[in-house]
């Protein structure tokens, strides 16, 4: 396993956001996190990066069979873990090609892979401007997309790529994850994952998911092949899969 | 000696006037010390001194300047202009060669400010005039140097800037000194900003933790001139207390005054700007900008005074603090002295945001890589208004320093 989460507690200042959390993510995998919105995706995904406002009551991570639960963030970021954020923050004054530049720089990426994202991406008339002050949703998107790309990562965390984002970044979106995944860049595909949060699915028409996994409540619902559970949650929405749950629940009760 | 009677008798009747703002000292602790040097050429200067010199930007070979002024405690060691119509000159020389100038030596600064112009008044032997003839337009800046290097140290010096009818002119100071002096330096800078004329003023102070600062400044604008100042402190001092005023007379002038100040150690600042709205159409903008850190203590000041209907002021202070210990104060003045002004404020102290930290963080940054980044930015997006050569200049010695913290 690349990622493995073993029953995960997390708290943030002092409300417990994920209540027992396992999950696992395969070399070669992409896996979909669905759940509405306030399920504790983002949280889990902040509590795998080393985020010091998750307070990890228990639970383990392991990375590649390494624990990293109480590593710092940048050690876990050496390590071949690299996210996208759903909002991050603007940051004055900091030219967004800086940034590029040092972490291709930090991460051993060619000057070539970097402008052939930058083209792939369609972001490069945005390197003169502050960091995300002025960018608009789906270059927000984008941008991240191709700062985590950087990064060279074994897996990838994508929080909401496919959120406020139209047809069109979606699919240049989508080409750039393809890629990745097929070995663009310097790894080899296998060696390689994608953990994408969605609560709208979009995304699903670019990239295949080969499992999904769906929250709520700060618990994992179920889980499933992909397209299954892609296709239920399209096509009814997360109360009959809540009732579902529900149901299982009260058999292994009573 | 080239004070009028007048002068001198109001400046004696000062000496032991307090200043308005920060921390009052005792003069009489100070020596001023003479002995200084003259040079024929920057590049005659001892290593050591271009070595201090060029720690702050400055360009020793001259290539991309149009004129030097090099100060060494009381002594003028070096002035020159390389531009026609640029004339860079020492103070003494400048009030023989050019008969006009008497008619504005201290006219911007009262003489009986207080004990800090005073003590310049009586002691006045450094200090430089830079004139930009009528007409000229300039892109490269003229650079001036006032260093320290004797212990105890006083240092006096008078400026005089003029920047005549339709006149672009742009300086750049550098005030430092050698780590073993613990001087005070007061400072006079006079302004004159003639009709439609533009001057941008950059100055980056890199004292040492010893020194006391006490610089004075005065600006008058005239009809359509434009006036930029950015005011940059890089390096802790002991105390620096700053406080210029800039008139706008005439219809339709500006003002931009920024401060872009790095507290750290255990410097006590108390810098500002006074901007007066005095004729119709005029616009002023005072910005701060302050990161507190380790034990350091911040006052920032500003205020606009408006006089007539139409006019319109804006000030703005951001702070972050990087340190438990460190302290900022905003204080910002708005005066409606006519009914029709449009004058506004903003201001916004806090920590440095956690969030950015993180995020900087989980792109393969340690935390203290992530705070040099954010600070470095917070600083260097106060930076307007300058052509790109002093900008650049600028930009040089912001990250230099945070790369060395």
């Amino acid at each position: 396993m690349i990622l493995e989460v073993r029953d995960l507690h997390v708290e943030v200042s002092g409300k417990r956001v994920l209540n027992g959390v396992s999950l696992s993510v395969g070399y070669g995998e992409t896996i979909f996190l669905l759940g509405p919105n306030g399920s504790g995706k983002t949280s889990l995904i902040q509590a795998i990066l080393g985020n010091p406002s998750y307070r990890i009551v228990s639970g383990r991570i392991f990375f590649r069979g390494t624990d990293i639960t109480g590593l710092e963030p940048e050690d876990r970021v050496k390590l071949g873990i690299a996210a996208s954020f759903q909002m991050p923050p603007k940051i004055r004054g900091l030219k967004a090609g800086y940034l590029v530049e040092e972490v291709a720089s930090r991460f051993g990426v060619s000057d070539e892979y970097v402008e052939k994202l930058v083209s792939l991406l369609r972001l490069e008339k945005f390197m003169d401007r502050e960091l995300y002050v002025g960018f608009s949703g789906g270059e927000v998107k984008r941008f991240e997309l191709l700062l985590t790309l950087l990064q060279n990562p074994r897996l990838v965390l994508l929080d909401e790529p496919d959120s406020g984002v139209d047809v069109e970044n979606l699919a240049i979106m989508g080409e750039a994850l393809n890629r990745f995944l097929q070995g663009d860049g310097q790894l080899v595909s296998t060696r390689r994952a994608v953990l994408i949060i969605t609560h709208v699915g979009a995304i699903a028409k670019y990239l295949k998911p080969s499992r999904a996994y769906v929250m709520m409540n700060g618990e994992i619902f179920c889980y499933g092949k992909g397209e299954d559970v892609v296709s239920q949650i399209l096509e009814s929405g997360f109360e009959k899969c809540k009732a579902c749950f529900e149901k299982a629940r009260r058999r292994v009760w009573f | 000696m080239v004070l009028t009677d007048e002068l001198k008798r109001r400046a004696e009747k000062a000496l032991d006037k307090p200043p308005r703002y920060g921390l009052d000292l005792e003069i009489s602790e100070f020596t001023p010390d003479y002995t200084g040097l003259e040079a024929e050429s920057l590049r005659d200067l001892s290593e050591r001194l271009r070595n201090i010199v060029k720690s702050i930007g400055l360009d020793t070979g001259e290539k991309s300047v149009l004129g030097s002024y090099l100060q060494v405690d009381q002594r003028v060691a070096y002035s020159r202009s390389h531009k026609k119509g640029v004339k860079v000159l020492s103070l003494k020389e400048a009030l023989k060669s050019l008969d006009w100038l008497r008619g504005l030596y201290w006219k911007a600064v009262p003489v009986d400010l207080d004990k800090f112009t005073a003590v310049a008044a009586l002691y006045e032997e450094g200090g430089y005039v830079v004139v930009a003839e009528k007409g000229v337009k300039t892109e490269m800046p003229v650079q001036t140097c006032l260093l320290m290097k004797s212990p105890r140290s006083l240092q006096t010096t008078h400026n005089i800037v003029v920047a005549e009818e339709g006149s672009t002119l742009h300086v750049i100071t550098g005030c430092t000194q050698a780590p073993e002096s613990f001087g005070l330096h007061a400072g006079i800078s006079e302004f004159y900003v003639g009709r439609n004329a533009t001057v941008t003023f950059t100055m980056i102070h890199s004292w040492s933790r010893g020194s006391h600062i006490r610089p004075r400044t005065g600006v008058i604008v005239e009809e359509g001139g434009r006036f930029i100042s950015n005011y940059v402190v890089l390096k802790p001092a002991n105390t620096i207390q700053a406080y210029p005023v800039v008139r706008l007379i005439g219809r339709g002038s500006s003002a931009l005054t920024t401060s872009i100040l790095l507290a750290s150690g255990s410097s006590k600042m108390d810098i500002g700007s006074c901007i007066r709205l005095e004729a119709p159409q005029t616009s002023g903008e005072a910005v701060s900008k302050v990161v507190g850190g380790d034990s350091s203590e911040t006052v920032v000041r500003s205020s606009i005074v408006g006089f007539m209907d139409g006019v319109r002021g804006h000030t703005e202070c951001n702070g972050i603090l990087v340190s438990e210990k460190a302290v900022i104060s905003a204080i910002p003045e708005l005066v409606a002295k006519a009914k029709d002004v449009e004058l506004t404020h903003e201001a916004a102290i806090g920590r440095i945001s956690e969030e950015e930290v993180f995020y900087l963080q989980a792109r393969g940054f340690t935390e203290e890589e992530a705070v040099s980044m954010i600070v470095r930015g917070f600083l260097e997006s106060g930076i307007v208004g300058l052509p790109k050569a002093v900008e650049e200049y600028l930009k040089k010695a912001i990250r230099e320093t945070i790369t060395a913290l």
